[in-house]
């Protein structure tokens, strides 16, 4: 299977003495994860692509696959951990979860997309269950886990709208490039130090046929930014 | 400005006399130049008038005007032919006079230097001439503009230059016409937004507006003239202010003596490098160096050599990806350089050549690193039994991430429930809840038509012992019946009315014969009890 060759590639790669002989073997395998990319790759095939890149030293893309895999899948360690190392290596602050993220909208930050829907359709079947048998038994302990199964129900399904459709898409850097004022290379830039690689940033909006990008940095300042700098996650 | 023509008329006419009477000699006349300051007040812009008497084959190299080495911005403003004829019968004397215009000064006393300027194949000089500024001389409607640049030039590639308007006034303004193409100079990249200071000296208030720029490649650049405009709040009053264009020189870099080093930065620096942290260390292992670069000169310009491109770095060293960026502290710049020996027989970390263009001396200074003692364990092959490193390709550096996981044809992609589903879902259950409800809601209805009747039926038999409210009630509730059963129009049917045939009939016989009895008073206990099960069951055959 197509995996099992790349994962030996990288497995050879790991075990290179040379490093000829590791960059080759890591290209070779990286070329294959990507073959098997799809429009919907799993969180397992994003982190490994995203090891690939960071061992080729391409910190940028690696960062990339690492947000990418942990956006399908909020609680896959590995990939949490080997973010923290791409980002430490690109001198990127350390990101620690809020409050908010770890405890009150936990739902929303560490469950994925399939179980938010999955328990929102049993909680809606369940709810289905405990109003019928009080409508023709009526009991006000019925009706009122209905209306709790229906909330929770109603609640996961808003967070899997929100990250769906109507939260801002978010970009990975990928080579350190200057905000600019406006969507080309004639304008000046906002600040003087460039966005470093791996930094997440807001898009605001996509402009002049898709090739600039307007984002909002991690402290708040807007610009333009041209597409190849950045890839949406 | 009066004043100041009559001086000249006279310093003119004096010059020509004695120019002429020269003439009268037969030789060839030296062009001769003088210059006037106008008096001026504080922060205005200076007017300055050069005059130049000269032989009409003595042209004036308008671009060789220049003042303490600097180029001067002229603008010629007229030539006239004083009088008679020069030293030659076919030579001519020709007055040409410039116009010159200068930053405005504070009040003070003030030596304008020496302007040189070819006139023919001739360099000639003025004197120094002095001059005074005095103190505010702005009307209450006096609004001025300057622009000027902060640094002194010439500059060159990457150096950080600041252009700065200046606008005084003493009444606040509404400006309806800007033109500062300042804050677009030509020729260089502006860098972050301008800034506007406000300050006040004495009763005027002077707006600072300045532009922070990278010059960008050689040239000369001009830009301007520039000029506001605009109305004294609460009046129609229009004022305008202009300020002359600048020309501003970006040399480039000299080739000759650039050394391979050399990256750009500007002035004179010190280098100093120190190890941080631990030296002794393996193969692979980091050693921090901090650069702590000092001195003078733009600290924008100043980035970290590439160290692949000097002695002893490369294939000994791996040095990071990223270029150290260098943070300011205390007016230093300080770059943190992480290297990994990937060798083992290494025992210091090479001098590191910095290099820098020093504007003043227009040459490159070169400054080098002391070599740094380090110890990287793993050195001692042979007694270690190792094989001989030479000639092989450096060792692999050590991993730092966790290891690829097996996929197979479950986890390759990523399987999402449609989210329309959950839509769906919603809404069917809510139709089958809805016809629930529905059913329950005719349901109830029907039970509830059906109890009405019955309960009057069960009125009727605890009325057992009362013959009349008894045959009253069953009356009612095998008529009320009928009309539930949408036999009857109406509940309270007269039961002549009802039909002769069928289980209508009968009720119809039924009622009229209680009816009959109740006149007659024949109603026993017996009867009472008989009427009551005969309407039962009647009522029971009603479905």
């Amino acid at each position: 299977m197509a995996d099992d060759t790349a994962l030996e590639k990288y497995r050879a790669g790991e075990k290179a003495s040379s490093a000829p002989e590791r960059k080759e073997a890591f290209n070779e395998a990286l070329r294959l994860y990507l073959q098997m990319e799809s429009d919907t790759p799993s969180a397992l095939l994003c982190y490994n692509i995203a090891n690939c890149y960071y061992q080729l030293n391409e910190y940028g893309l690696s960062i990339l696959y690492y947000n990418k895999a942990l956006k399908i899948d909020p609680r896959l360690e590995v990939a949490k951990t080997n973010l923290q190392i791409a980002e430490a290596k690109v001198g990127l602050p350390k990101q620690s979860s809020s409050m908010l993220e770890s405890y009150l909208l936990f739902f929303h930050y560490k469950l994925t997309h399939n179980e938010k829907a999955i328990t929102s359709l049993l909680l809606l079947f369940l709810a289905f269950a405990l109003l019928s048998v009080h409508l023709w038994m009526p009991q006000p302990s019925l009706r009122s886990l209905a209306i709790i199964a229906l909330w929770i129900a109603l609640i996961l399904f808003s967070s899997i709208i929100w990250s769906g459709y109507l939260s801002s898409p978010e970009a990975i850097c990928i080579r350190p490039v200057a905000l600019r004022r406006d969507a080309g290379d004639q304008y000046a830039a906002v600040v003087g130090t460039p966005i470093l690689v791996g930094t997440k940033l807001q898009v605001l909006s996509i402009q002049d046929d898709g090739n600039w990008l307007k984002v909002r940095s991690p402290i708040g300042e807007e610009g333009y930014i041209s597409k190849e700098y950045a890839r949406i996650i | 400005m009066q004043k100041l023509d009559v001086e000249i008329m006279v310093k003119t006419w004096i010059s020509f006399l004695l120019l002429y009477s020269f003439a009268l000699t037969g030789a060839t006349l030296p062009a001769k130049m003088t210059v006037q300051i106008a008096p001026t007040g504080a922060n205005s812009p200076i007017q300055g008038q050069i005059s130049i008497l000269r032989l009409a084959d003595q042209p004036v190299q308008e671009s060789s005007f220049t003042v303490d080495g600097q180029p001067l911005a002229v603008t010629k403003v007229e030539e006239t032919l004083p009088a008679g004829k020069g030293a030659k019968v076919n030579e001519t004397l020709i007055l040409s006079k410039y116009s010159f215009s200068l930053p405005g000064k504070a009040k003070g006393l003030y030596l304008f230097p020496a302007v040189r300027v070819q006139v023919g194949q001739s360099m000639i000089s003025s004197a120094p001439v002095s001059f005074e500024v005095a103190g505010s001389s702005s009307a209450s409607g006096e609004l001025q503009l300057q622009a000027r640049v902060q640094e002194k030039g010439p500059f060159y590639p990457g150096q950080k230059v600041t252009f700065q308007y200046l606008i005084s006034f003493q009444n606040p303004i509404q400006l309806t016409k800007e033109n500062l193409p300042l804050l677009e100079f030509p020729g260089f990249r502006t860098s972050g937004a301008p800034k506007i200071e406000n300050g006040l000296q004495g009763d005027i208030t002077v707006q600072i507006i300045s532009q922070a720029a990278i010059a960008l490649e050689p040239g000369t650049f001009n830009s301007g003239p520039s000029s506001i405009e605009g109305y004294v709040f609460g009046t129609n009053m229009l004022l305008k202010a202009d300020a002359p264009s600048i020309q501003v020189q970006i040399l480039p870099f000299p080739a000759q003596g650039k050394p391979p080093s050399f990256n750009g930065a500007i002035g004179l620096f010190y280098w100093k490098v120190d190890p941080v942290g631990n030296t002794n260390v393996n193969i692979g292992e980091k050693i921090n160096l901090e650069v702590t670069v000092s001195g003078s000169g733009d600290f924008n310009t100043v980035n970290f050599p590439d160290l692949t491109l000097q002695n002893g770095f490369k294939d000994v060293f791996r040095l990071s990806d990223l270029a150290p960026v260098g943070e300011m502290k205390n007016g230093q710049k300080v770059f943190t350089v992480p290297l990994r020996p990937i060798v083992g027989n290494v025992t210091i970390i090479p001098s590191i050549q910095f290099s820098s263009f020093d504007p003043v001396s227009k040459t490159y200074v070169i400054k080098e690193s002391d070599p740094i003692a380090i110890t990287v364990r793993g050195s001692r092959q042979e007694e270690r039994g190792e094989p001989n490193m030479e000639g092989m390709p450096p060792p692999v550096w050590p991993l730092e991430v966790q290891t690829n996981v097996l996929l197979d044809n479950t986890n390759i992609h990523a399987r999402h429930l449609q989210d329309i589903l959950l839509v769906y879902a919603a809404l069917f259950l809510t139709a089958v809840l809805g016809v629930q409800a529905l059913c329950k809601k005719l349901w109830l209805e029907s039970k509830a038509k059906g109890q009405r009747s019955r309960d009057i039926i069960l009125e009727a038999i605890t009325h057992k012992k009362e013959p009349n409210a008894c045959c009253s009630l069953l009356r009612k509730a095998l008529l009320l019946r009928l009309y539930e059963l949408g036999i009857t129009e109406k509940p309270d049917i007269a039961p002549e009315e009802l039909t002769k045939d069928g289980l209508q009939g009968e009720i119809r016989k039924f009622l009229l014969s209680i009816e009959q009895k109740r006149f007659m008073g024949l109603e026993t206990q017996l009867e009472i009890t008989e009427i009551i099960n005969e309407a039962s069951q009647l009522y029971h055959r009603m479905k």
